[in-house]
């Protein structure tokens, strides 16, 4: 009996190890970490059109107004400190730059301590005006800044992991979450973002006339979120999966007004694929579009 | 009376909040890192109705100086993000009057030197429902239903009541 008592842990450690340690991360990692630079780099350059506006002292949030309406206590930002509108601006680029150094593959695990940091000083600075896509970067962020450029060691292992399993953690939260809320159970969620003038893109009025296709999208949505940290893991259920939210998350995308989460969270996939899988990807879009 | 727990991630925070030195360790290492969230997306429901802040300055005689809605809504096709940030913070101030009053006017103040005072109004247009649109009663965009509710006139801090 205390033998296999043994055993079965000897067996469940090395597992544990294995699942940490050992993962194939040299490729996924290197893969995401680019694609993920380059989409908040885009993503961020936009921010430079509205950075007096919601970051400097003179626009809709002052530091002291911050601190009346949101606890600030114990949350951290550079901007704090220096305020001056020559200072966010620098701020503004040196950031831009970590993401694009990300992007491109140079000195990642500087670029991404600095992108960490930023992001999270930008973040705080005015809290009221962060939304999904800089919530979840600041997780992916912190946990590149442990991986290393060639994205071959221990680091870049648990990076790895700690991304799959945040991405778990997100559709599991957000799945079961979803359950509390009748219009998830009534089918018609999906009804009330596409009708929702501040969300959606255009007038969807259209589609009212097909209940049951919204019913389905709803109730399908749902399903997938909740059931997605447990299937993802099955190698032969894996694909499938990552297919559906790859088609949930261009539908977001192209009907509600935030592309920029929905490929946000088609880029976090990248974690979830095989080395060669991502290869053979690369190689058919190099392929495609540069004929190499 | 600020939110304890912040605007994001209340969830995690009011949930460890006073319950040992562990739970208020890393509650203080995940507000210090950005990283107390509440994955609610579309959760638990989707609906929450289009929001907008009406706003009109006034100068010390009464007179109307400008007028406008917040958010303003640049145009952007495709992208969005600037009109996600304005929307993000229209919802933030229509949560409470005091936020409204703390942001919007005082910021609506500072702009501009003649400004005296501001009325303040808050607009919600719920979504209409699936069978409104079926029967072509409504459709959803029409903006037909508005609920709009006067926050206050305000004057500026440091402008004096006595004239006006």
């Amino acid at each position: 009996m205390l033998k296999l008592g043994i055993k079965t842990f000897r067996a469940g450690w090395a597992t544990w190890e294995q699942f940490w340690f050992e993962a194939d991360a040299a490729v996924p990692i290197r893969f995401f970490r680019r694609s993920l630079g380059a989409l908040l780099f885009i993503f961020y350059s936009i921010r430079t059109l509205d950075l007096g506006l919601f970051y400097s002292e003179t626009g809709v949030m002052p530091v002291e107004v911050l601190r009346s309406v949101i606890d600030m206590d114990g949350r951290f930002s550079i901007l704090f400190w220096l305020n001056s509108s020559a200072s966010l601006w620098v701020l503004h680029g040196v950031f831009l730059f970590s993401l694009l150094a990300l992007a491109l593959g140079v000195r990642t695990r500087f670029a991404a301590w600095i992108a960490f940091l930023l992001h999270v000083s930008f973040m705080n600075r005015n809290l009221v005006v962060s939304y999904g896509i800089d919530q979840i970067s600041t997780f992916f962020l912190f946990a590149l800044c442990f991986s290393t450029p060639k994205g071959s060691s221990i680091f870049d292992s648990v990076a790895l992991r700690l991304i799959q399993i945040q991405v778990c953690i997100i559709y599991a939260y957000s799945g079961v979450e979803k359950l509390r809320g009748p219009s998830w159970w009534e089918g018609d969620a999906v009804w009330l973002a596409l009708a929702n003038p501040q969300v959606a893109r255009t007038d969807f009025s259209a589609l009212a006339q097909y209940p049951g296709w919204i019913a389905l999208l709803s109730w399908s949505s749902v399903l997938w979120e909740v059931y997605f940290a447990a299937l993802v893991w099955f190698k032969r259920l894996r694909l499938p999966v990552l297919a559906f939210g790859v088609m949930m998350h261009l539908g977001i995308g192209l009907t509600l007004r935030i592309p920029f989460f929905a490929l946000l969270l088609i880029v976090s996939y990248l974690a979830f694929l095989s080395p060669p899988e991502l290869r053979s990807a690369n190689n058919a879009l190099r392929q495609r579009f540069f004929r190499k | 009376m600020r939110p304890k727990g912040g605007l994001v991630g209340s969830g995690m925070a009011s949930g460890l909040g006073g319950a040992g030195w562990w739970d208020q360790f890393i509650e203080s290492y995940a507000r210090a890192l950005g990283m107390t969230v509440a994955w609610s997306f579309f959760a638990p429901d989707p609906g929450t109705p289009k929001v907008e802040l009406l706003w009109e300055t006034l100068d010390s005689d009464g007179k109307v100086l400008a007028e406008g809605v917040w958010p303003e809504n640049p145009d952007q096709f495709f992208f969005q993000d600037q009109n996600n940030k304005r929307s993000q913070l229209a919802r933030f101030m229509s949560q409470s009057d005091s936020h409204s009053e703390s942001i919007l006017l005082a910021y609506l103040c500072r702009n501009e030197a003649r400004v005296h005072s501001v009325n303040l109004s808050r607009a919600m247009e719920p979504v209409p429902s699936m069978s409104e649109v079926q029967a072509g009663r409504r459709r959803a965009w029409d903006g037909l239903v508005r609920h709009k509710v006067l926050i206050s006139h305000s004057f500026c801090p440091g402008a004096s009541t006595g004239g006006s």
